[in-house]
């Protein structure tokens, strides 16, 4: 399939767009970045809320939200070597669904309202962030992951590695706007060693540089604590 | 496979466990339901088959547990055949399987927010808001099938699929809406597929079934009791 075919819309911090990347990466589909402009500095924050990327344009055909375009690139392409994104046994889905609607609707939640919010609010986000980090360690350490399946999909990048992997590029900005500590080689050691795993993984091209990040998110703080 | 096999934990009030027994009856898979009567104190079963977020339905088959009804309904649909020469509840061609996720989770995010505005509260902006969600989310839905998903009847075409499942569970809750919120949810001038939607997808096989396991008229004087106990809300 020839690369201009597959395009993703994206703007180059966002951890949405992101999982898209990951996701035809790790599945060795070629694609074309459409990058959009950086509108989000100087402006409001129902701009930041509503940002519709990324959209993944495939022949032509666009699809917009980040967890149907992964499900839609696992479907759609051959997994290399049987690495599929999500793993084919029913039960086995079920579960990797789950942990992706966690990390999605609890984990990701509370790491906005840590982007957002401040105070007693910021600091009640602060704590359930850590409680799902928690958990996930917990999910890591019952699938006996070691440094050779470090990912939450055993041996490979499947898809709650490609959910929750780009968002965990902005924790060093949430430490610093939360004024906390995520101690993932302290306290989550499974964590860590994901953490660093998806580092040196066939996903890390698509990494933006870590300084240049930072300094978008500590912006974008500075814009959303203005209103 | 006996039926103990498969097992759902829930309770008759729960519009996302209707979604799970509308699903496995439409697959004609026998089930035993383990009530859970009380969420103010929820059971050994409950709090060890769903540790992280203690909350119905859940589905144990072989003993292993399976959450959130969504999930739940795609992996029933992956795990057994359909019946009556019905395809699964999601469409063989990826693209369409994604717009058919999208449109399910819009009914999980839309449906949801408008409903819990309007059973949360009296009358207010909050109700107000509420009427304006729901109304909203039935006009997109109703233009839903008729762009997207026509020619219908359901979402699913001539079968039900994984949105007709998500968005049949409330029907059960609109006598409740409509009467707590003092509103009509379905217009027939601005819903009109979504109207003849309803007409025939109360019919559908596991779909009645499904909805007769939580009568409207009993879930709106379990709702109002709620109201007050919970909520402390006065009529």
């Amino acid at each position: 399939m020839a690369s201009e075919q597959v395009k993703v819309v994206t703007f180059w911090a966002s951890p949405y767009g992101l999982r898209a990347e990951f996701a035809l990466t790790a599945k060795g589909v070629p694609y074309q970045r459409l990058l959009e402009v950086d509108h989000w500095h100087n402006k409001s924050k129902i701009l930041v809320e509503s940002n519709p990327i990324p959209v993944l344009l495939h022949n032509g055909k666009p699809l917009p939200e980040s967890l149907l375009i992964i499900e839609y690139v696992d479907e759609v392409w051959p997994s290399p070597d049987g690495k599929h994104l999500l793993p084919p046994d029913p039960y086995d889905r079920a579960m990797a669904r789950f942990w992706f609607d966690f990390a999605e609707k609890k984990l990701n939640k509370a790491l906005k309202s840590i982007l957002f919010k401040k105070g007693d609010v910021q600091n009640a986000a602060v704590e359930e962030a850590l409680r799902c980090i928690s958990t996930l360690e917990g999910v890591l350490e019952k699938a006996s992951s070691s440094k050779d399946a470090p990912f939450f999909g055993g041996d490979h990048i499947g898809m709650v590695d490609c959910v929750l992997g780009p968002f965990s590029l902005w924790f060093p900005a949430y430490e610093i706007i939360g004024d906390f500590k995520f101690e993932l080689q302290e306290k989550y050691p499974h964590m860590h060693t994901w953490y660093q795993a998806l580092r040196t993984s066939s996903v890390a091209a698509c990494i933006p540089d870590s300084d240049k990040l930072l300094e978008f998110i500590l912006g974008l703080r500075k814009v959303l604590c203005r209103e | 496979m006996s039926h103990s096999d498969v097992k759902v934990l829930s309770s008759w009030r729960s519009l996302f466990g209707v979604r799970v027994l509308i699903a496995l009856k439409a697959k004609g898979v026998e089930y035993e339901f383990i009530d859970e009567p009380d969420l103010g104190n929820k059971s050994k079963l409950l709090l060890e088959s769903n540790p992280v977020h203690k909350k119905i339905p859940v589905l144990i088959h072989k003993g292993k547990p399976i959450c959130e009804s969504l999930i739940i309904v795609q992996y029933i649909d992956e795990t057994w055949p359909s019946q009556h020469d019905k395809g699964s509840f999601l469409p063989q061609d990826p693209y369409e399987r994604a717009l058919v996720r999208f449109w399910a989770d819009y009914v999980d995010k839309k449906v949801y927010e408008g409903c819990i505005l309007i059973l949360k509260n009296i009358e207010g902006e909050l109700m107000e808001q509420g009427r304006s969600v729901v109304r909203e989310s039935m006009v997109a839905l109703d233009g839903a099938l008729r762009d997207v998903f026509s020619p219908g009847p359901y979402f699913g075409g001539d079968q039900i699929n994984l949105v007709d499942i998500a968005l049949a569970s409330y029907l059960c809750l609109i006598e409740t809406m409509e009467t707590l919120g003092n509103f009509k949810v379905l217009d027939e001038s601005t819903c009109p597929h979504l109207c003849a939607w309803v007409k025939a997808v109360v019919q559908y096989p596991g779909v009645k079934e499904g909805l007769a396991t939580a009568p409207s008229q009993k879930l709106l004087e379990s709702i109002c009791s709620m109201r007050k106990t919970i909520f402390g809300l006065t009529e």
